[in-house]
């Protein structure tokens, strides 16, 4: 204890000299000249305000009280450590160091007042002033680790010694030397062989899995350049649609790969549970699987590359035979490769998490009865979870038929949810029932697996539903709406369309006079919205990136509408004088999914602001520069052009007052928060405040000017880089021409991509089938043997056989037509399609949906005659 | 002299938890209720109960497969709770032989390969192996099934497989589970014979669980369970006739 007390005098006096030494050295520069402390205090002192430079003389009041406080701070703190450094070597404790360290502080403060502001070197004043406080809290923390530095290193010393003999007591004990003989290799080898099948069903969902990862992310980056919108992160163009399509395929990937390996693991740890029994050690067992799941992960990575590559191959030529020259792809690069690599492994880990618990248990017992355990059927609380199963589904439905929501893939798991539940205990209830019946009996055998593993019958009849809905209902309608989605030329009914203001006259008159293209100009307001991207954000995320659309008044809507379709018919439109009440035009065509103008949460009434979006402005923020407005009435469709197809540039339609109100208002609006300036003097224009565009300029042009027309209109653009520096999506001019390529890629990407998911949709069901068939054949042998014994004809067994596995067919198929129907309908009304798009709609899915029961029907089919040639032999 | 104590069992407890499927509640089902017992080396136990007594229950705990709910049990010295589970593993490969009603034979090896598994687990030498599988088959007859695969071979003769299995290491303690349940009265014969050869003339010790009280019989000792505590601890004088008759006057009790 003496020792440490010493010791941790020795470090106070040692690092306090250290301070008093520095604090002694000339580091105050006047003039450029270098003083002590107290030279510099003198100094000014003398000389005044002489003594300073030219700006820190600018900032000084001529009062020297501050640096005279500053430099008895100073001195007070050394007089306390030099204290304290004696009363320390007298056995004394006061704790001056910690007053030191107070006095300091204050210094701290003081010096921004001080030397701070008045030495040539400020910085350098306050970083010094910081290094002692450094020095200072340094000693503090010494000392205290001097006090625990003797019991630290003991226990350190206790600890490491203790692990040292932990470890050699663990190499003693299990001390295992020499290398397995070939002997085990090759039993390995053979334990490995016999069940080479179900690990081929491994290897054929990873090398299907791997390859659509390759696939969409090839595809996704041949034509990554071919569109106008491009951002994979922000979720737009074709990234969007890709990422539509492969989060539920992804999903259903994963589900996929867990049944296989489920089922691959089962088996697997039931026949090494023999090898654990017997001893082997945990490291060669965890080898052993480490190994196949390496080598399948390996497998599915190459050959899934290598059928992912021949499936982009086959795109490509797709792609090209429809659009011909129409589009550019871009190369597959490297990248490709390490993302779909990542994506794969990804799945495999999260796969192997599902599985973990299996792997883990390698009772023998347990292992061999884990499959042909009864699984319990809810007892508790059906009408309960089947009361929430409705609530759920119909939350799902009502919510997924509004606009707002945008067809949300997170309502369609909600809902399936809700089915789980009505499939789990709704079948409970029902089996329960029929148990107690006169016709339980004659039923026993036909529906046993029903009531033996109720458990696994839903969750097989919930993944199969899952597919078929996801591919008959989801993807077939990104399909077939692309099939009776408007002709491209038909949604763009000017050649240009400008969103200018009155600087920009000078050009549409030359283009006007040059040629000979006729010109519409309307009043306009550009409308900022609160949010503009999909993401939830969440409450801590403030700043969200912000829409812009086009205002307009009502009679402008008007005049549009009625040069779009001519036999459009005025109508009150309910648009009262304070702009709350508004109509919008959401320009899309019927290919894109229905959504909300502004996305902020709740998404009922929108976030409108007149005017540009404003960089300060959050959700959170006191202002009031985003009110709420009401929708009095919407529809989807084209206007002016869908030239971001729904997400910006939609129209909001205010009553003719508000719309004259509006044109005024950039007049007094802070262009940074979207707050009114009450002050006039302080509405400086480009400044404070900013008009932004306020014509929307049509022009209809003859196709010969095109190009030169486009030349012109780089000229606006010039004028015009306040709003895409905001957003570079937004542009002050839109061409049909690219327009209309744009969305013929478009469609074409859409058509392929959810073509391509369904038929992977389609896949994945049919090989769940394949999948759940062999997982169940050897039981089904066992019990074919049983029933042949028991007298059982062989046309009843079959017939089970056949029940058996038809019911797996059926039931899904039964609830995917009542969900898709109901879907459809709620899919129709968001949209707003017409009655006669319904009916093309529905004339178009209709045979689509007969080849998909069609195919289902004559794979279960097959399946079947395969399940009863295994089963009862090849006679059959 | 004073013979090795093999395992010792000291207030053995296992319990289960045992999920309802009708309530869906979970029960605690006390199977085994605090057993003490020593068995010592060349010792032929047989372990003899009603169905759900917890004799299988006992050998899964006795073999080192189980952990007990509580109590101890020492093999040949040693507290198992104290031991890793790879010495656990090391003991169930070289110091314990197990025969299984349901043999537990892998259909994906071949006779022979199933025989010398243990041996190969226990990284021995090739020549070894193949050495002790031919003498271990001659023994018990069964050299012309050698390259057979399990499923081609009969009930009695994969039991026979499955001991010479258990000998291979040439364990201290072979752990039978009902090894005759599965088999004729003929090929139970042979097999009970065979273990009776090996507890006599090899001087392994032997625990087997079994409901026939002829097998039983064989036993130099009988541990009689009843609702999972011992009702009896039965010696053979020597006569087995007589021991078979005393273990038919107390199965009344069980």
């Amino acid at each position: 204890m003496k020792e440490t007390k010493k010791r941790r005098y020795i470090v106070s006096t040692i690092m306090y000299g250290m301070i008093l030494i520095f604090i002694q050295l000339p580091w105050v520069v006047l003039k450029g000249k270098n003083y002590s402390i107290y030279a510099a205090y003198f100094r000014i002192k003398e000389k005044g305000i002489k003594a300073l430079s030219e700006m820190a003389a600018s900032d000084w009041d001529g009062n020297i009280t501050i640096i005279r406080i500053q430099l008895i701070l100073l001195i007070v703190f050394q007089i306390v450590i030099v204290l304290h450094i004696v009363t320390q070597w007298l056995h004394k404790e006061y704790y001056l160091n910690i007053a030191a360290l107070v006095v300091l502080g204050v210094y701290i403060v003081v010096n921004e007042s001080g030397f701070g502001m008045l030495a040539d070197n400020s910085t350098k004043t306050i970083l010094i002033s910081a290094i002692i406080m450094i020095f200072v809290m340094a000693e503090v923390l010494i000392r205290k680790m001097l006090d625990v530095w003797k019991d630290a290193k003991e226990s350190a010393e206790i600890f490491a010694e203790k692990e040292r003999e932990e470890k050699e007591e663990e190499r003693r004990r299990l001390y295992f030397p020499g290398n397995y003989t070939k002997l085990f290799y090759q039993m390995v080898w053979h334990n490995f062989k016999y069940d080479w099948k179900d690990y081929g069903l491994l290897l054929f969902c990873g090398v299907i899995v791997s390859a659509f990862s390759f696939a969409g992310l090839g595809i996704y980056q041949m034509m990554a350049k071919a569109h106008r919108a491009e951002n994979f992160l922000l979720g737009e163009g074709l990234g969007r649609i890709l990422l539509n399509a492969m989060l539920p395929m992804a999903v259903c990937a994963i589900f996929l790969m867990v049944f296989v390996l489920v089922f691959y693991m089962k088996k697997w740890t039931q026949n090494y549970s023999v090898f654990v029994t017997l001893g082997i050690r945990k490291k060669a067992l965890y080898t052993i699987i480490g190994i196949e799941i390496v080598v399948a992960f390996l497998c599915s990575l190459i050959a899934g590359g290598l059928l992912g590559n021949m499936i982009m191959f086959l795109f490509r030529k797709v792609i090209f035979s429809m659009l011909a020259k129409g589009i550019v792809l871009s190369k597959v690069t490297w990248l490709t490769y390490v993302k779909g690599t990542l994506v794969v492994l990804a799945v495999y880990i999260i796969v192997l998490m599902a599985t973990r618990d299996i792997v883990s248990d390698f009772n023998l017992v347990r292992a061999s009865i884990r499959n042909i355990a009864k699984e319990p059927m809810p007892q508790r609380r059906t009408k309960l979870f089947i009361t929430a199963g409705i609530i759920i589904c119909m939350i799902a439905i009502f919510e997924y038929r509004q606009l707002r929501n945008h067809e949300s893939m997170y309502l369609l798991f909600a809902f399936f949810a809700g089915i789980f539940l009505l499939i789990r205990f709704v079948g409970a209830g029902y089996l329960r029932r029929a148990k107690k019946t006169p016709a339980y009996l004659p039923q026993m055998l036909n529906r046993n697996h029903l009531y033996y593993k109720s458990k696994t019958t839903a969750r097989y009849v919930l993944a199969l539903t899952i597919l078929n809905v996801c591919a008959v209902f989801y993807f077939l309608f990104q399909v077939v709406s692309v099939t009776i989605a408007e002709e491209p030329e038909s949604l763009y009914p000017y050649d240009f369309v400008c969103i200018a203001d009155d600087g920009d006259d000078a050009i549409f008159d030359r283009i006007k006079n040059g040629y000979q293209a006729k010109i519409i100009e309307y009043p306009m307001v550009r409308v900022a919205n609160a949010d503009k991207t999909e993401q939830n954000e969440g409450v801590q995320q403030g700043k969200r990136p912000q829409g812009q659309q086009i205002g307009i008044s009502e009679s402008t809507y008007k005049q549009l509408k009625k040069y779009v379709d001519p036999s459009y018919k005025e109508e009150a439109m309910h648009l009262d004088r304070n702009g709350k009440k508004i109509y919008l035009v959401h320009q899309q065509d019927r290919s894109v999914k229905a959504q909300p103008v502004d996305w902020t949460f709740g998404k009922k009434k929108p976030f409108l602001h007149i005017g540009l979006p404003c960089e300060y402005y959050t959700l959170y923020s006191p202002s009031k520069a985003y009110p709420k407005r009401t929708i009095e009435g919407e529809e989807i469709g084209s206007l002016i052009g869908c030239f971001r197809q729904g997400k910006l540039e939609n129209i909001v339609v205010f009553s003719d007052a508000y719309f004259k109100k509006a044109q005024g208002m950039w007049k007094y609006t802070n262009i940074l928060t979207g707050d009114k300036i009450e002050e006039k003097a302080l509405r400086i224009d480009g400044v404070t405040i900013k008009q932004g565009p306020t014509k929307l300029v049509l022009i209809q042009a003859d196709p010969k000017y095109q190009k030169a027309i486009e030349k012109k209109m780089k000229k606006l653009e010039k004028n015009h880089t306040y709003e895409a520096q905001y957003d570079f999506e937004v542009h002050c001019w839109y061409s049909k021409k690219t327009a209309v390529n744009d969305l013929k890629t478009e469609y074409t990407m859409k058509l392929i991509i959810n073509t391509f998911v369904l038929l992977t949709m389609t896949i994945f069901g049919l090989f769940l089938m394949y999948i759940k068939s062999l997982s169940e054949m050897s039981d089904k042998k066992v019990r074919a043997d049983f029933l042949k014994c028991m007298g059982m004809r062989k046309k009843e067994r079959v017939s089970l056989l056949k029940r058996e596995l038809y019911y797996f067919y059926w039931l899904p198929e039964l609830i995917t037509i009542v969900v898709t129907s109901i879907f459809t309908a709620a899919t129709f009304h968001a949209r707003m399609y017409t009655h006669a798009v319904r009916i093309a709609w529905l004339k178009h899915a209709v045979w689509i949906w007969l080849m998909y029961l069609a195919v289902q029907w004559g794979f279960a089919w097959i399946l079947g005659r395969f399940i009863i040639r295994k089963v009862e032999g090849k006679d059959e | 002299m004073n013979k090795r104590e093999v395992m010792k069992v000291e207030n053995l407890v296992r319990n289960y938890k045992m999920v309802h499927s009708d309530r869906q509640d979970e029960e605690e089902i006390k199977v085994l209720k605090g057993l003490d017992f020593t068995i010592e080396e060349q010792e032929f136990v047989g372990i003899m109960g009603k169905s759900g007594c917890g004799k299988t229950t006992l050998l899964k705990v006795l073999g080192l497969i189980d952990k007990p709910t509580s109590g101890k049990i020492f093999f040949t010295g040693k507290d198992a709770s104290e031991l890793w589970s790879d010495e656990l593993a090391d003991i169930r490969r070289r110091e314990i032989g197990f025969v299984f009603q349901d043999f537990y034979l892998l259909n994906s090896l071949s006779v022979k390969e199933n025989i010398m598994l243990p041996m190969v687990l226990d990284k021995a030498a090739v020549d070894k192996c193949y050495k002790n599988v031919e003498a271990y088959a001659k023994n018990f007859g069964l050299s012309h099934l050698l390259e057979k695969q399990p499923y081609e071979v009969s009930g009695g003769e994969k039991q026979r497989v499955a001991i010479c299995r258990a000998l291979i290491n040439n364990p201290d303690l072979i752990l039978a589970d009902e090894p005759t349940g599965n088999l004729d009265s003929k090929s139970g014969k042979i097999v009970i014979d065979a273990l009776k050869d090996i507890n006599e003339h090899m001087g392994k010790t032997i625990i087997m669980v079994t409901h026939d009280p002829q097998m039983a019989s064989y036993c130099s000792r009988l541990i009689l369970l009843k609702d999972g505590v011992i009702l009896e601890d039965l010696k053979n004088s020597g006569d087995q006739e007589a021991f078979y008759q005393e273990i038919l006057g107390k199965m009344k009790e069980l």
